[in-house]
């Protein structure tokens, strides 16, 4: 049996497939096999996500609704909810977290991760292969989505290469194959290079990543600036970029427009009080705890007005953010306005320390 | 009707460079954000004194008295930012003041420059509480100065629990104690009162509020006056021409005392700059949101450690008395910093009583201060 090759890091991309129109799909038979797509009910609602079946159609996101549907005019449309994403994604990540400690899981979106699972691949006794297609298969068996994963030695090829294969993937970039494996790819792949460089970059004559890693670093500096030489380092397969899940999400927030404007102190805590459950259960479900605490308010003008309490510890417990919504609340509603919308967000989230501050007073 | 003897009100003369030091530090008390507009001005009163400068948060409030001579008595209020920043840039030669008080412009005439600013009219101002009545106490103002320094950066600044945000200051058998506290460290610094008598009060003041003291009466003499109002909600503090205002904190302070540590099985005595050069130098290792930092107190040594995993570790050992048993502790290094910084002793004892209980930091052989830090815990090595 050939020694298995050494990963000095083992880094997974996992991308769910049409991550909304599949969770719709998956909970109701009968969008199976159709084109779907996910937008609001507006007529200027936009397409936010659409089935492998409507993108044979053309269909694609951020595309608007009323040209989706003259390409595609059975197209089933669906409303976005936004809960039975987030508690797709929460049975996901609980996946991820049997595999790598919960700050090596870098959540970008909720149907994308990165995952270091490089401890588990050290010692030979399994692959990144083997990781790969187990995740795969967990994802399948327990939240009935596909996933497609890249595996290579850094954040950016494991991310080109899941791109490659969708959906259903599985793609392994085996260290030392990385400029190999993205020479051939059109430069669009590289993350952080948009369409104003690749018209540049075709401009100069440089169409695949290969031409982009051999090309003459000083002339691509002098094109592009000092981002054309990373854009090179990214061609030429090197980032060294780490999973950082120590810093989740940047901020969990929760909003609620009233029926008619309002102004009884009451009424908003009673609305701040719900909110604030919302996001603390979102805040649960990440496993994080939160240092800020913020309240918004909409004036019936439109005008926004936000108020924060930022606490010395972080804390994930109901009553602590409630009070401090409400003295955040005080902050921001002296003068007694009407109000049109609150909402009440959580930011300066992290992963509970292993160290433990011990405290004077219980 | 003499329509130009109303039409003028206020005639004053001063030196920018005095009136600018003074602008500065009377708009300390501004917030950045008010929802209250003429918030953002400063009143101006002339006095027998002078020119007296107010501003306010309602929170706060800053008053300072500039020498000036005033050929006419009035007030108005000005624009803080402006003001100061216009008079900021001033040669320093006469400039005379003078306001329109039809239409509220403030003439501004030094050297080269004629100026108007508009001004929103005194009575707009919100009237602060004045320190007529109330109970009186006086301390010196050095030592009230380095009080404050040595308790204030305790305080939390976690508004969720706004009693922490303030310091308790506690009037009792003629003397005053400020007491601070995160929930995570304490500091306790005592100083004798006079004109006390057998007045006792306990108080919570911001200690937002209590930062702004050594700037608002820097250079005033001796001897600070601290007036507490009947109603127990303001507390002032005069001295010469400056004066600090601050509304105090509603709430129950918690009991501090219980948790000042009144046994000790370690106790080490090592020179206050070599300790703050090491904690500083090793902390740079401490993990960064922890800040961790573990000391182990062995027979005439003190080993100083700090790790993390992407940076790197550090650790360092020095020579220290320690009487009792072996230690190992962890604390947040910020927290030791914080002390060291303000204890002005040449030597610090530390005091340990196991490492999951609080340790106590003070100047050896006295007692006006002390500083008791939660420890950390780690999974010791």
């Amino acid at each position: 049996m050939p020694r298995p090759e050494h990963w000095p890091r083992t880094i997974l991309h996992v991308d769910l497939d049409a991550f909304y129109t599949s969770v719709h799909q998956r909970d109701d038979p009968r969008l199976r096999g159709l084109p779907v797509a996910v937008a609001g009910r507006s007529r200027r609602a936009v397409v936010m996500g659409a089935s492998y079946e409507a993108r044979a159609f053309g269909v694609h996101s951020a595309q608007p609704i009323h040209e989706a549907m003259a390409l595609c005019p059975q197209l089933m449309v669906v409303n976005p909810d936004g809960a039975r994403y987030r508690d797709a994604s929460r049975l996901v990540h609980q996946i991820f977290r049997r595999f790598t400690s919960p700050e090596l899981v870098e959540g970008i979106a909720l149907d994308e991760a990165y995952l270091d699972v490089t401890a588990r691949t050290r010692h030979g006794t399994t692959t990144a292969e083997e990781v790969a297609r187990r995740i795969k298969f967990q994802i399948h068996t327990e939240v009935q989505l596909t996933a497609t994963v890249g595996a290579a030695t850094s954040k950016l090829v494991a991310k080109v290469a899941s791109g490659t294969r969708k959906p259903d993937g599985l793609v392994l970039v085996p260290p030392g194959t990385e400029a190999d494996f993205l020479a051939p790819l059109p430069i669009g792949v590289i993350p952080g290079l948009g369409p104003k460089t690749e018209e540049r970059l075709h401009a100069m004559g440089v169409r695949a990543v290969g031409e982009l890693a051999a090309y003459e670093t000083q002339r691509l500096v002098q094109a592009l600036g000092v981002g054309g030489a990373v854009l090179q380092r990214y061609a030429q397969g090197r980032d060294r970029s780490p999973v950082d899940g120590s810093k989740p999400a940047k901020t969990i927030s929760a909003e609620t427009t009233f029926e008619r404007d309002v102004s009884d102190r009451g009424e908003l805590e009673t609305a701040l009080r719900d909110l604030t459950d919302r996001v603390v259960d979102r805040l649960h479900s990440d496993g994080v705890r939160a240092r800020t605490i913020y309240v918004k308010l909409k004036l019936p003008d439109f005008r926004l007005v936000s108020r924060q309490v930022s606490r010395t510890s972080p804390t994930d417990d109901v009553e602590t953010i409630f009070r401090a919504a409400r003295s955040a609340l005080e902050k921001s509603h002296v003068e007694e306005h009407p109000v049109r919308l609150i909402g009440v967000g959580l930011s300066g989230l992290e992963h509970p320390e292993p160290d433990l501050q011990l405290t004077l007073f219980d | 009707m003499n329509a130009k003897a109303i039409a003028t009100q206020m005639k004053v003369t001063c030196r920018p460079s005095v009136l600018s030091q003074a602008l500065q530090v009377v708009s300390r008390a501004i917030s950045s954000r008010t929802t209250l507009p003429i918030l953002n001005n400063i009143l101006i009163e002339t006095t027998a004194e002078g020119l007296a400068l107010t501003a306010t948060n309602l929170e706060i409030g800053i008053r300072k008295v500039v020498p000036a001579e005033v050929a006419m008595e009035g007030s108005t209020t000005a624009p803080a930012r402006l003001l100061t920043d216009f008079v900021s840039t001033l040669p320093d030669q006469d400039l005379e003041l003078s306001l329109d008080g039809a239409t509220q412009s403030l003439g501004l005439r030094c050297a080269r420059f004629d100026t108007h600013i508009k001004c929103i009219e005194a009575e707009e101002f919100p009237p602060g509480p004045r320190p007529d009545e109330g109970d009186r106490l006086e301390v010196p103002l050095d030592e009230l100065v380095k009080a404050v320094e040595q308790t204030q950066m305790a305080a939390s600044t976690d508004e969720a629990r706004p009693v922490l945000t303030g310091v308790l200051v506690q009037v009792q058998a003629g003397n005053l104690t400020l007491a601070a506290t995160d929930g995570h460290r304490l500091a306790v610094r005592k100083l004798p009162a006079q004109g006390a008598g057998d007045l006792e009060a306990s108080l919570i003041v911001p200690a937002r509020a209590l930062a702004e003291l050594a700037r608002v009466l820097k250079g005033e003499p001796g001897r600070v006056e601290i007036i507490i109002s009947k109603a127990r909600n303001q507390i002032f503090f005069k001295a010469g021409n400056s004066e600090l205002t601050s509304r105090l904190i509603d709430g129950k302070y918690p009991n501090y005392s219980q948790v000042i540590p009144s046994k000790s099985s370690t106790t080490v005595r090592v020179p206050t700059a070599e300790l703050t050069q090491t904690v500083r130098a090793v902390s740079l290792f401490a993990r960064d949101s922890a800040n961790v930092i573990r000391v182990k107190a062995t027979s005439g040594a003190v080993t100083l450690s700090a790790t993390t995993n992407e940076v790197g570790d550090s650790k360092a050992e020095m020579s220290a008395e320690v009487e009792g048993s072996e230690i190992q502790i962890a604390f947040n290094a910020r927290y030791v910093l914080d002390a060291l910084g303000v204890i002005g002793e040449d030597e610090v004892e530390l005091l340990f009583d196991g490492p999951l209980s609080p340790g106590l930091l003070r100047p050896p052989g006295k007692e006006h201060y002390l500083y008791v830090i939660m420890p950390v815990r780690v999974a010791m090595s």
